[in-house]
This record gives C-alpha cells, structure tokens and sequence, in this order.
C-alpha cells in the first residue's frame, strides 16, 4: 500500500494517469482517434505544442508566467517568410535570424520582468499585443503562402520511416531535461522558483536565472515558429494564437506549479501530449472552434485547481490507505 | 548567512535534503560541464549522516523534517560551502533542546576548524558560552566589544536593554 500511495505522490504519474485516461476516453468517443493516419496527425499536431511548452516550462518553474509564446510564433512565421520569399534570403540564414529574433523577444521579456521589476504577467502581456501587432505591421495584415519549397520537407520529411518533427520533439526535450537536472543554471532555477529570497542569500543571481528563463523561452518560441511554417508553408500574423495558453497547460497538466519551483521536462511532454489530444478528440467529434476554446479553458482551471488542492487529495489518500 | 527566518529565506521546500544542502557551491559536483547527481547523493549521505538528520531526508522533501532537523540541513548547507566566514541569525530559535545541543556541537566543530562566525542572538547564556567576543549592539551602534569570559549575563542585559550605559557597569 505505501507503494501505491507513493505513485499517488510522484510527480509525473498525475500527468500520466490523466493522460491516459484522455486518450482512452477520446478513443472510445471515435473508433477514427486509434487509426494510424490520425495518430500520425496528432503526432505531427503537438510537435509545436511541445517544443513552445519547454520554453513556458522554465519560466513557470522561475515563478514567472510567459503569456506571449503565441506572438513570437506568429511574429517569426511572418519574418521568416518574409525573409525568404520577399528579400530571396537563403532559408538557413533565414531561420538563422529568426531564432535571434525569439531569443530577442525573450530577452525583452525577461528584462523588463527582472530588472525592469514589472510583473512577467504584465510585461508578457503586453508583448503578447506588441509582438502580434509588428507581425501585422510587416505583413500588412496579409498572410504570406508558399514561402519556399526547401521548408516543408523540414516538417514532412522522414527519418527511418519516422516523421521528423518527432526527432526535434525528442532532441530538443533531452537537451531540456540535461539542462534543467544536470546543470547549475538548471538547478538555480529550480531554486529561484522554490524559494527566491533563499536562493538569493546562497548566492544564485535571481534575475539572471529568471532572464536566461524568458530568453530560452523565447528561442523555443521561434523554433515553434519555424516549425510552423514548415508545417504550413507560410506565414501569417494570425497564427499561434492558441498557442500561449496550450504552452502553459501543457506545463500546468504536467504538474508544474504556476508558484514556482515544481515541475520537469518529460511531464510537460505528457502534458503537452493531453493538449493534443484533447484537441484532436474535439476535432474528430467535430467540436466547433468556440467549444475547443472553452474545453482549453476549463482545462487549465482544472490543472491549476488540482496542483493547489493536490496536497489536501494527497493526504486524504494516504489516510485511505493506511486505515486499510 | 544563516537566517533567522528559516521557513522564509533558507530551506528550499521543493529540493530533498541533498539538493539543499549542495546548492551552495554546485561546482563541486561538477564533471565536466554537467552536475553528478551520483556524486550529489553520496555528499547527501555524508552530511545528513554526519549532522543527525533522519535518513527520510534523502529522497523527501525538507518540508516533512522538525525545526530542529531543517536548522541542521542548513547549517550542513554551510558546512558543504566551505565559507570562511558564517553570520547565523538566530539559529537556535525555536528548535527543540537536543537540535539545539547539536548546533551548538556543529558552531564549535566549525570555529575549530578554522572557520569564523557571527552568532547574532538574543539568547544572552548562548552567547556567552558561545562566543569569543561579544558586542553589544543597540540601536543600530556597537555600544561595546568585550571578551566574553569578563562579562556576567547580567552585564549584558543591563546594556543591550540600555537599563545603564556601559560607562556605570564598569
């Protein structure tokens, strides 16, 4: 028995048990979720997803929120096919410089949410109007389509038989998880989120952990962006709209704690694996897009409720099992 | 430093007792460019062994240990830094008799091996038995600096409370 309540209180068999019950209720709901043609949608749909959830992972475990993610992928999607197709830029250059605009973006986030003193809420906030409006203002509120025949095989292309968003999902996850356990900067920042004023008197530098927080965030964003318009093969100032809020569900149903200093890379790949399929379930039952908003919505109430009542469920738990 | 509000400014409530007490000099799990978490555990072990702390705190969170226990993982904390000079506030407050006998072993292990300490405290016997040196502040001045072992308790009271000033005790 103290072995089942154990696995009640690690950390990433929440996020497992839920997942697991999403995708078998979804797949009960429509015998189309288990066919291969889907499931190698979905694996190609929360490609981006997970990659723009790393970068909001960090920051909620600084005890930051990131609400822009969304605009920088809408803003680099319309840079780099700007970029490619208007200026003739070669496409490596291109992504290139896009990725310095994410870490740009970041760094303009975590600035003023560190040494600026601004609340990362306000500041992501506001570059989460700002960042979408300079994509509006550089496309003139036009998308831009087929920006270049050398982007799609970036997406659809396959390796072994495998499609190889799956291998920069997986690569860019190991890279995540080696930096946030095996690092000093990673540790720092668990420990910024855990308890600033500690971390503070042991001598992390607080705001320099929190800014290489937004910064990492920002270049996950752009890499979210890139893959984007591969997927699409273009760019528009209306993309990524959804994907600010899906990046901090994934973090959330994963069991990051939005007070900080609780959370790790592979859960957020299961949360971010929920997201996608409780977005593809809504898809398959043909769920209008009102209802898919709303369904993400009260996800993350219900995540964020039960990482903050999970210790009061934890314990009644235990109670449970050691009267039996 | 040592703080005087423990819960507040010096565990880290999301680490196990290793990861709080290596976080004050993480280079020295360093192989290559990457954090041992072999290494980080072996250190654990020896220092929760070596300061009393139960076991449990391996693999749990500081959050489950006594006041007393949390005090002595983060006294372990400076011990692992190898900082040449510690300023602990407070650190026997509001932890049990034994946690406190053990800080005191831990504050007298530290002084001989060289290593110098603040004791702020408002205990006046800890700080007599305690310290080399006492001064006595008050109001934001050091009213005084004597050898402990040439000042009774009630001296110390009389001054730091600023019942007299220094010039009538003596």
């Amino acid at each position: 028995m103290e072995r089942v309540s154990r696995f009640f209180r690690s950390t990433v068999a929440g996020p497992l048990v839920a997942f697991l019950v999403v995708a078998a209720s979804v797949s009960l709901a429509t015998p189309r979720f288990l066919q291969p043609q889907n499931l190698s949608n979905v694996s190609l749909q929360v490609a981006t997803v997970a990659v723009v959830s790393i970068g909001a992972t960090l920051v909620i475990l600084t005890g930051g929120i990131d609400l822009s993610p969304g605009s920088t992928v809408a803003l680099v999607t319309c840079t780099l096919a700007i970029l490619v197709k208007n200026k003739g830029l070669p496409l490596p250059v291109g992504i290139l410089l896009v990725l310095l605009l994410g870490v740009a973006c970041g760094f303009v986030n975590g600035f003023f949410s560190t040494y600026g003193r601004i609340p990362s809420f306000i500041v992501t906030l506001a570059t989460m109007s700002i960042y979408r409006g300079l994509a509006f203002l550089i496309t003139k509120g036009t998308p831009i389509f087929s920006v270049s025949p050398a982007l799609e095989p970036l997406f659809y292309g396959k390796l072994l038989g495998i499609p190889l968003p799956f291998y920069y999902v997986v690569i860019l996850y190991a890279l995540g998880s080696l930096f946030l356990r095996n690092t000093v900067q990673g540790r720092a920042i668990y420990a910024v989120g855990g308890n600033e004023s500690a971390a503070r008197l042991t001598g992390i530098a607080v705001n320099r952990s929190k800014l290489l927080a937004f910064v990492v965030a920002g270049l996950t964003a752009a890499i979210g962006g890139v893959l984007l318009t591969a997927w699409l093969n273009s760019g528009s100032p209306n993309y990524g709209a959804e994907l600010g809020l899906q990046s901090i569900a994934a973090a959330v149903i994963g069991g990051a704690s939005l007070v900080g200093g609780y959370g790790s890379m592979i859960a957020t790949l299961v949360g971010a694996l929920t997201v996608a399929v409780v977005q593809n379930g809504l898809n398959l039952l043909a769920v209008p897009a009102s209802w898919q908003e709303i369904t993400l919505g009260i996800v993350i109430v219900a995540a964020v409720g039960l990482d903050m009542w999970k210790s009061s469920i934890g314990r009644a738990f235990s109670k449970l099992f050691r009267q039996t | 430093m040592v703080p005087e509000n423990r819960k507040a400014d010096g565990c880290f409530f999301n680490f196990e007792g290793p990861k709080n007490i290596t976080i004050s000099r993480l280079k020295e799990l360093l192989q290559g460019p990457f954090l041992s978490l072999l290494k980080e555990r072996e250190f654990g072990e020896l220092f929760l062994k070596r300061m009393n702390i139960p076991a449990t705190a391996l693999e749990r969170s500081v959050q489950y240990l006594s006041g007393g226990n949390q005090q002595k993982v983060i006294l372990a904390r400076w011990l692992f830094s190898r900082a040449r000079i510690l300023i602990m506030d407070e650190p026997t407050q509001g932890i049990d008799i034994g946690a406190k006998l053990e800080v005191y072993h831990v504050i007298n292990e530290l002084t001989a091996s060289g290593i110098s300490i603040i004791l702020i405290s408002s205990d006046f016997p800890e700080l007599l038995a305690m310290s080399d040196r006492v001064a006595v502040v008050r109001d934001g001045k050091i009213l005084h600096i004597t050898e402990s072992e040439q000042m009774t308790e009630y001296q110390l009271i009389g001054m730091a409370s600023g019942a007299g000033t220094s010039d009538e005790i003596e």
